[in-house]
């Protein structure tokens, strides 16, 4: 339910695990999924979140909350002592931590930050695989992403053949 | 654990190393049930349209490598919307075929519905590589919606190693692939050159046939000696020449010209720049690095771009008139680099 707090509108956001979340609704709508939710009006009630379990969910929050722009009544105080530059630093230095996590959970965060359509999130969540593809061997790059090589023998002799560059 | 996944390693391709190498020491609190889901293979297992995202934001070669990978992914390079092979010159020599064979495969199995949004190719002026790849490009323009796609083209031989006959050699090259594959180059919005000796009106006729055209780059390029280029175009947005022999070149007609480079022209050159209508010119950059006895007389040279708010100037021993005070205002912010190495 949207509740008021402190004047700040309240959000009610449903994990399928049965979690729920109450965000402000500026930190939802770091989401332009959820953002076109309480635009069209679909989201008076709670937003169920499907597919996306309350641990990951938690994460993008988190996420959300420290993007979300700090020029707004709550964070007044924070954007006129702190110059951008550094605000952006210390952005930055945040997100080198977030994205401390394992592999299956980065994945998560992929699929939530692009079904949820938060960009930034998604550029940070993606750069480690990128970085993982860019201009590194056909095995490193299996190794990272874990792959599986679900080839037959003799595709993969077609493959072998037909792609040399890339082998090597 | 280690057995399983020994076991599932079949095929050659995949020696998967320990999970553990993957993960810093924090990032293995949440085991055992987290490395078992780890050790699974995800990327594949992204939808579709979220792996071509990931793949569109690293160059087109490492996206079809990483497609190599598993079955899966091997039919998506040909949904890419953004094809951009740009190798260093040395991967170039390396496996200088591969431009032409990928985007051959990526190009011809590929539906009509889905857009090249970028095409960015960069490749080795060699005949049969020109032509397969001039022809696949021009099929998919003729075929698909294409939003904008870049040809740079290099010459096997540069440097002062590229005597005048090379690049005499070089401009026929061009001027075969050029007619050769007409529907390419209809559609082509950028052209890089460089290294060609073209005959007279060669390069004009390019342009005009080029319409899309929205940035041309030429380096000692030219149609001869003291030649004159003149340069009409509707559509060409930014415009670079670096090094070319030309005694002048006129900007006659491009209503749409933002930006111009124009770097090192000719010491005997007595108006190497003269423009014409360029109502939109907002950024000029000259400079030139070596001596020469004539004067550049700029509020000559500006009198007809009030538009220009963006001048930049580079003259290492450049003899330099009426820089600012006689120009008509608006006064462009001028970037000037003085002189730093006069010779004596």
């Amino acid at each position: 339910m949207a509740t008021r707090e402190a004047g700040k509108k309240m959000i009610m956001l449903k994990s399928p695990d049965g979690m729920e979340f109450e965000v402000e609704e500026a930190v939802a709508m770091e989401s332009q999924t959820i953002r076109k939710m309480i635009e069209d009006d679909c989201a008076d009630t709670a937003i169920l979140i499907p597919n996306i379990n309350s641990k990951i969910l938690s994460r993008v929050i988190e996420y959300c909350n420290k993007h979300v722009p700090t020029t707004g009544a709550t964070g007044a105080a924070a954007s006129d002592t702190v110059a951008p530059a550094a605000l952006a630093e210390d952005l930055k230095i945040w997100d080198a931590e977030f994205i401390k996590v394992n592999r299956a959970t980065r994945f998560d965060l992929i699929q939530a930050a692009s079904y949820l359509n938060i960009k930034g999130l998604l550029d940070l969540t993606s750069q480690t695989t990128i970085d993982t593809i860019s201009d590194n061997s056909l095995e490193e790059i299996r190794s990272f992403l874990s792959t599986k090589n679900d080839y037959l023998p003799e595709e993969e002799q077609t493959i072998r053949r037909e792609n040399q560059w890339a082998f090597q | 654990m280690q057995s399983k996944r020994e076991a599932s390693n079949g095929g050659s391709l995949s020696e998967l190393p320990a999970e553990v190498q993957a993960c810093n020491g924090d990032m293995l609190r949440e085991l055992p049930a987290d490395l078992e889901a780890g050790d699974r293979d995800r990327l594949s297992e992204l939808p579709a349209d979220l792996l071509l995202n990931i793949l569109e934001r690293v160059g087109t070669l490492d996206a079809v490598k990483t497609c190599i990978l598993s079955k899966k992914m091997q039919k998506l390079p040909t949904m890419l919307s953004q094809i951009v092979i740009d190798l260093s010159t040395d991967d170039l020599v390396r496996i200088h075929t591969v431009v032409a064979n990928v985007t051959n495969k990526i190009l011809n199995a590929r539906s009509s519905k889905i857009t090249i949004r970028k095409l960015k190719l960069k490749f080795f002026l060699s005949p049969s590589h020109c032509l397969s790849i001039g022809k696949c490009v021009g099929l998919a323009m003729a075929d698909q919606k294409v939003d904008s796609a870049e040809f740079e083209i290099l010459t096997p031989r540069n440097g002062h190693l590229c005597t005048e006959a090379y690049r005499l050699f070089f401009a026929d090259q061009f001027n075969d692939f050029f007619r050769d594959c007409p529907d390419a180059f209809a559609g082509l919005t950028g052209l890089h050159l460089q290294y060609m000796r073209f005959g007279e009106s060669d390069i004009t006729n390019i342009l005009s046939y080029c319409k899309q055209l929205e940035s041309l780059s030429l380096f000692m390029c030219d149609e001869g000696v003291s030649s004159v280029l003149h340069v009409e175009h509707a559509r060409l947005v930014e415009l670079v020449i670096s090094y070319c022999e030309f005694k002048t070149v006129e900007l006659t007609f491009l209503p749409k010209l933002q930006r111009m480079t124009f770097n090192s022209w000719p010491s005997c050159a007595e108006h190497p720049l003269a423009i014409g209508f360029v109502p939109e010119l907002s950024k000029l950059s000259l400079a030139k690095a070596c001596f020469s006895h004539k004067t550049l007389k700029l509020s000559q040279l500006l009198a007809n771009v009030p538009s220009v708010n963006d001048l930049s100037l580079e003259f290492r021993s450049e003899k330099m008139t009426e820089p600012r005070s006689q120009m008509s205002p608006p006064m462009p912010t001028t970037t000037w680099r003085p002189p730093t190495t006069r010779s004596s």
